[in-house]
């Protein structure tokens, strides 16, 4: 059987049950539901139901389930206990906490589906013999299309009547040159070869034709490689995997510490409700209760920051890995450079050098000549009227259309103030990779003229004579076309692109004029330079992988200051193995130069393998893989195709590769905000912890109840810790190492400063607070149960506030991991602010109001007894300064001299 | 022996006829090409589906008929496979809700059924693909392969002499697969090698291109249409009994997943009851 693009017309019509005349409405629409829409199906949807029922089935969740069940099977045996409120108590705190969690999640998602969400295309299909304009959706196998100039193609299809129709397939290829289409498939086996084919997801850039549909949606080639993109799973990320840590070992320890009392209890005598009540108030005074929404928050502030910043982040957990980066692969054009052609130098037949000045296309500029004749102007006019003439590009008050490097010539030709004279053009002959060259033919009355403009190597050939020096056309000597030869490789050595533009005077592509050449840049972007550079300080190593030619890439790594050890062009690549890749990948700075997208999924795979973290930027569909591959995976959010979005972790809005640098440190940031967020809230595990230890060994009263625990933990310490995940980068972030695959957050630092440093001075505090007041009011030691039972609260309560305004003053101490606080401005973080003065407004509560005060056990305290606070809070302050303090000593011994490197 | 084509006039049961052509003329069974009577369907269309299926059946030299049926077409199916001598019954499946296409269909209803024959529901993604079958994909779940999918699917290979794979999918927890290492992840593979290996040698004696990849995946369905995607495949096999609807009740709908977002058009496989 013969496929469907070898077949005849009639065959293939046939074939598909249709008529050049198209299908009929009733077809339509059973063609419809045989075959589905033409949308490319997106990922399964996330069954949000099951997302937030997974929010109770965490560790810590499942912790507190099992504490609340506790509180009442207690309070089943001791009803008048109140363990049925601490157990609705602890409830509420899974609920607050998973659906915080849950909706934090949940509106990343919706923000990302709105982003993801494909405009429907309008396309012309013939259907019942009449023309109709209709959503790319509805087209059906079997459907013609009419395809015009500029038309985006909506399905795979055959053409059955074609007129120079040329598409742009870089969607699917990566290369963007003009494909001819014909009505013959050639010597073509599969679809993507044959000739007579078009694709969905390409673009038509000149001509017309006739197409029927015979592939829609997932089955076009387009939509195959869209699903790549969608399929695939990443592995469980650094930040997860450690939440996973610190949950288990919290987890382990809150356990054995609730069994081993719970049995210490029963062995003492405390009977089974006093040791049960123990056993909760540890499990529940060891779960950091805040840990996941605040992790949650930080991710999403930190991506809302970089979407301000022009960096938007798809999936919240990229933004830690995001921190780890060791690597960052970056793309030439339109990411370091502006994709903004300017000509620069002007080089005429005749030997003249013409510098130009101004950036852009619409900025002006001054000529400035090396040495000029009488005839000088007028060459540079004949040679700026031939480049606008043999373009389609155009600058007007709408905008800029065109091809870059032919918008270049325009801009050029307004700077001199030249116009295109009023002359017919009659026929064009397309650039084509092949080819390298393109001209076009003009009438002006009887004269017929041809210009011409490409590739030194295609066009150079053909030219016979110059323009010389005397404004006279001259034979094209040896002698000559070796200066030109030189002065364009002289050009190409300062990261310019050549164009040789000749004509004829006649229509024939052989035999011609050389008029000059035109040196082209693509400026480097602003800030690129200073990316770069805050990169090295950064210990990332930026690498450039660009389809251009090696001096030119060098050329622009040059001006910006990325530094490389090599150059590796695409066909040393292909030769070379995997091993040696990686072997020059672990040691050396490449600029890959003539890439194709294809390759660069084992650029990345090597780096990886090499024990890199990898930053990735691409903007085509053949890009896809290689951003999925990647650790970070960026899109192009101008230039780039939906596949590449879809397929990115992240997608720059500017194109910029300073955004990357931004969205790195911003990374960063997650990570120590959340480093500093588990120490604040291990600071308060040790005061919540000592209360019941001190009470299970000592003759004195119950210092502290599990409902005030609860009270810290979901109450007063979750707005400082929410703040501190809000935290702004740090000053040196950018001057430190990556943050290792391997470095945990709950490393031995952290469980030091915050258990035993900041814990013992604030369960110091917490205790001094409660043993003092007692001790003022008359209270005697081995006296367990107090006469009045005011007292027994009102120490409680001093209790509560010891640990309440130590962790205050904790909180602001800790916004900074090793700088003082005096170094950062206050209001820089105003949640801390205002979470500082809704604690005052809570405390005030505490005291005051005598609802809350029959739940949490409080009282008020004359103010003349809450001077016995004072001190702690100062005193953990200055410690933990003095601590940052000798932090940095120690650092700055340790920094090696520069002239010690 | 027959084959037997369901037609109803629709692109998709024409190309799955094509499919049936192709099986009958390996066994050189009868090609029988058959319509339930029913008013959604014209019967024109019916018929020159039936004739342009015949005309290819001329090429290939496989006996032809028509049988139109009428009644409830489940009923008349099944009572016409009770009546003849069946091998495999082909049918194409089509979009039916805005969101389903296998859900409730014709084809699911005849998948529950015990059944004298052999049903292969086909989901046409692309109608050039069965000129044009190159390479066949069966993936499995570790090494669970039945002789009767097996057959299927080396019989297909052998009627378009196309090249086939076995992907086994291992489903792994995203926790487990981070901390799998390669030497584990080897000697799994090598097990699910060895217990597969007569398949391979029939294979080699049957003279068909065959290799077997492994995949470690939490999730099977996204992971079976990546490596389609990935790869040049014109024609899946799917094993249907562990894919119907009910095998993941709570989590996904396998089958009508699997159905939607296949890029290649795709067989699924329910082997005769052995009663």
């Amino acid at each position: 059987m013969i496929q469907l693009f070898a077949l005849d017309r009639q065959a293939l019509l046939q074939r598909l049950k249709t008529s050049e005349n198209g299908l009929g409405p009733d077809q339509v629409a059973r063609r419809l539901k045989e075959f589905g829409p033409n949308e490319l199906a997106t990922a399964a949807k996330k069954n949000y139901l099951l997302a937030y029922l997974g929010q109770y089935s965490n560790f810590f969740a499942i912790l507190l389930e099992v504490a609340a069940l506790l509180s009442f099977v207690a309070d089943h045996y001791a009803p008048d206990e109140g363990s049925d409120i601490l157990g609705y108590a602890i409830l509420v705190a899974v609920i607050v906490n998973a659906t915080f969690t849950f909706w934090q999640e949940y509106r990343a998602d919706k923000a990302m589906e709105e982003l993801l969400k494909l405009m429907p295309t309008k396309v012309s299909l013939r259907r019942d013999g009449k023309l109709v304009a209709t959503t790319a959706s509805e087209i059906v196998p079997g459907d013609i299309m009419l395809l015009e100039e500029g038309d985006k193609v909506a399905a795979d299809g055959i053409l059955i009547e074609a007129n120079s129709l040329y598409l742009n397939l870089s969607s699917l290829t990566g290369e963007s040159a003009p494909v001819a289409r014909d009505l013959l498939s050639g010597e073509a086996k599969r679809p993507l070869d044959a000739k007579n084919m078009v694709f969905a997801g390409t673009t038509v850039l000149s001509g017309s034709g006739v197409v029927v549909a015979s592939a829609t949606a997932n089955a076009t080639e387009f939509g195959k490689i869209a699903s790549l993109t969608k399929n695939v799973r990443k592995a469980i990320t650094p930040m997860q995997r450690e939440i996973i840590h610190i949950t288990r070992i919290l987890t382990v320890i809150a356990l054995l510490m609730g069994c081993f009392f719970f049995a210490l209890g029963l062995f003492s005598g405390k009977g089974v409700v006093l040791a049960s009540t123990f056993a909760i108030a540890l499990i529940v005074a060891n779960v950091p209760e805040g840990l996941l929404p605040t992790i949650a928050l930080s991710l999403s502030l930190a991506s809302q920051r970089m979407a301000r910043r022009n960096a938007l982040i798809k999936n919240l957990d990229s933004v830690e890995t995001l921190g780890s980066v060791t690597v960052i692969c970056t793309d030439k054009t339109g990411t370091l450079t502006r994709n903004e052609m300017t000509v620069k130098l002007l080089w005429l037949a005749g030997g003249e050098q013409v510098s130009i000045s101004g950036e852009g296309y619409r900025e002006p500029g001054e000529f400035s000549f090396d040495r000029q004749n009488e005839s000088t102007e007028n060459r540079l006019a004949v040679l700026l009227t031939a480049g606008l003439l043999n373009c389609r590009a155009s600058i007007d008050e709408e905008g800029l259309h065109g091809d870059p490097t032919e918008l270049a010539l325009v801009a050029a030709a307004r700077k001199k103030g030249i116009k295109a004279p009023e002359m017919k053009k009659v026929q064009e002959f397309i650039f084509t990779s092949e080819r390298k060259m393109m001209s076009s033919i003009f009438q002006e009355g009887d004269e017929t003229w041809l210009f011409a403009k490409g590739a030194v190597e295609a066009l150079l050939p053909k030219c016979i004579f110059n323009l010389a020096a005397d404004d006279s056309v001259q034979p094209f000597t040896d002698v000559a076309r070796e200066a030109v030869l030189a002065k364009a490789k002289e050009f190409e050595s300062q990261a310019l692109r050549v164009l040789v533009i000749a004509r004829n005077d006649k229509a024939d592509e052989e035999g011609l004029t050389l008029l000059g050449l035109a040196a082209i840049m693509d400026l480097p972007r602003h800030g690129v330079s200073e990316a770069v550079a805050t990169c090295k300080a950064a210990g990332i190593r930026a690498m450039m992988i660009t389809g251009d030619n090696p001096r030119t890439a060098a050329a622009i790594a040059r001006q910006i200051g990325m530094d490389h050890d090599r150059v590796i062009t695409g066909l040393e690549l292909e030769d070379m193995g995997d091993d040696r890749l990686e072997e020059i990948l672990a040691k050396e700075t490449v600029l890959f130069a003539r890439m194709a997208s294809s390759q660069k999924l084992r650029i990345a795979t090597a780096l990886q393998n090499a024990g890199e973290v990898v930053a990735m930027t691409g903007d085509g569909v053949n890009d896809a893989p290689a951003l999925k591959k990647a650790d970070i995976g960026i899109a192009m959010g101008v230039s780039g195709s939906e596949v590449a979005k879809e397929a990115a972790d992240m997608v720059l809005l500017d194109d910029n590769f300073s955004s990357i640098v931004i969205a790195i440190e911003e990374g960063r940031t997650v990570y120590f905000n959340v480093k500093k967020f588990v120490t604040y809230i291990l600071s308060h595990n040790a005061p919540e912890l000592v209360p019941y230890i001190l009470q299970f060994f000592l003759k004195i009263p119950l210092p502290l109840s599990v409902i005030q625990i609860i009270s810290i933990d979901l109450g007063s310490d979750m707005l400082p810790g929410l703040a501190l995940g809000s935290e702004r980068p740090e000053k040196n972030i950018m001057n430190r190492p990556p943050v290792s695959r391997k470095e945990k957050i709950l490393d031995r630092e952290v469980f030091l400063r915050g258990y035993f440093f900041l814990g013992i001075i604030e369960a110091s505090a917490a205790m001094t607070a409660f043993l003092s007041f007692l001790l003022l009011h008359g209270w005697q030691y081995g006296t367990v149960t107090l006469a009045d039972p005011l007292l027994h609260r009102q120490a409680m309560t001093m209790t509560l506030l010891g640990v309440v305004s130590c962790q205050m003053s904790n909180g602001w101490t800790m916004r900074s991991w090793e700088f003082s606080i005096f170094s950062l401005r206050i209001f820089s973080n105003r949640l801390m602010v205002v979470a500082t003065a809704v604690n005052l407004v809570w405390v005030w509560i505490l005291l005051n109001v005598a609802a809350v005060q029959k739940v949490f056990h409080t009282a008020h305290v004359p103010f003349g007894d809450l001077w016995i606070l004072l001190p702690f809070p100062v005193a953990l302050f200055l410690s933990h300064e003095g601590y940052k303090w000798l932090r940095r000593r120690r650092n700055s011994q340790n920094t090696p001299q520069p002239d010690h490197v | 022996m027959k084959v037997i084509a369901a037609m109803n006039g629709l692109v998709s049961s024409d190309v799955a006829a094509l499919y049936a052509l192709r099986y009958a003329a390996l066994f050189d069974y009868t090609l029988c090409l058959l319509h339930v009577l029913n008013p959604s369907d014209r019967r024109e269309e019916v018929e020159l589906s039936m004739t342009i299926a015949e005309e290819a059946a001329v090429h290939y030299q496989v006996k032809t008929e028509r049988v139109f049926l009428t009644g409830e077409p489940v009923l008349a199916i099944r009572k016409y496979l009770a009546a003849t001598r069946t091998d495999t019954l082909f049918c194409s499946t089509r979009l039916r809700t805005q969101k389903r296409f296998f859900q409730n269909s014709l084809s699911e209803k005849l998948s529950r059924l015990s059944l004298p024959a052999n049903l292969a529901v086909i989901r046409v993604a692309h109608v050039n693909a069965v000129f044009v079958t190159e390479n066949i994909l069966l993936p499995i779940r570790e090494d669970r392969l039945s002789v009767r999918k097996f057959a299927f699917l080396s019989s297909l290979a052998k009627a378009f002499a196309a090249a086939t794979e076995i992907y086994s999918i291992h489903p792994t927890g995203r926790g487990r697969l981070a901390a799998m290492d390669i030497h584990t992840a080897r000697m799994l593979f090598q097990k699910i090698n060895t217990r597969l290996s007569h398949y391979t040698n029939t294979m080699k004696l049957l003279d068909i291109p065959f290799t077997i990849k492994h995949a470690l995946t939490g999730r099977e369905i996204d992971q079976i249409l990546h490596h389609v995607a990935h790869h040049d495949f014109q024609l899946m096999i799917i094993g249907g009994r562990r894919l119907s609807q009910f095998s993941g009740f709570f989590r996904e709908n396998p089958m009508e997943r699997l159905f939607w977002h296949t890029p290649v058009n795709t067989i699924a496989f329910y082997a005769r009851d052995k009663k």
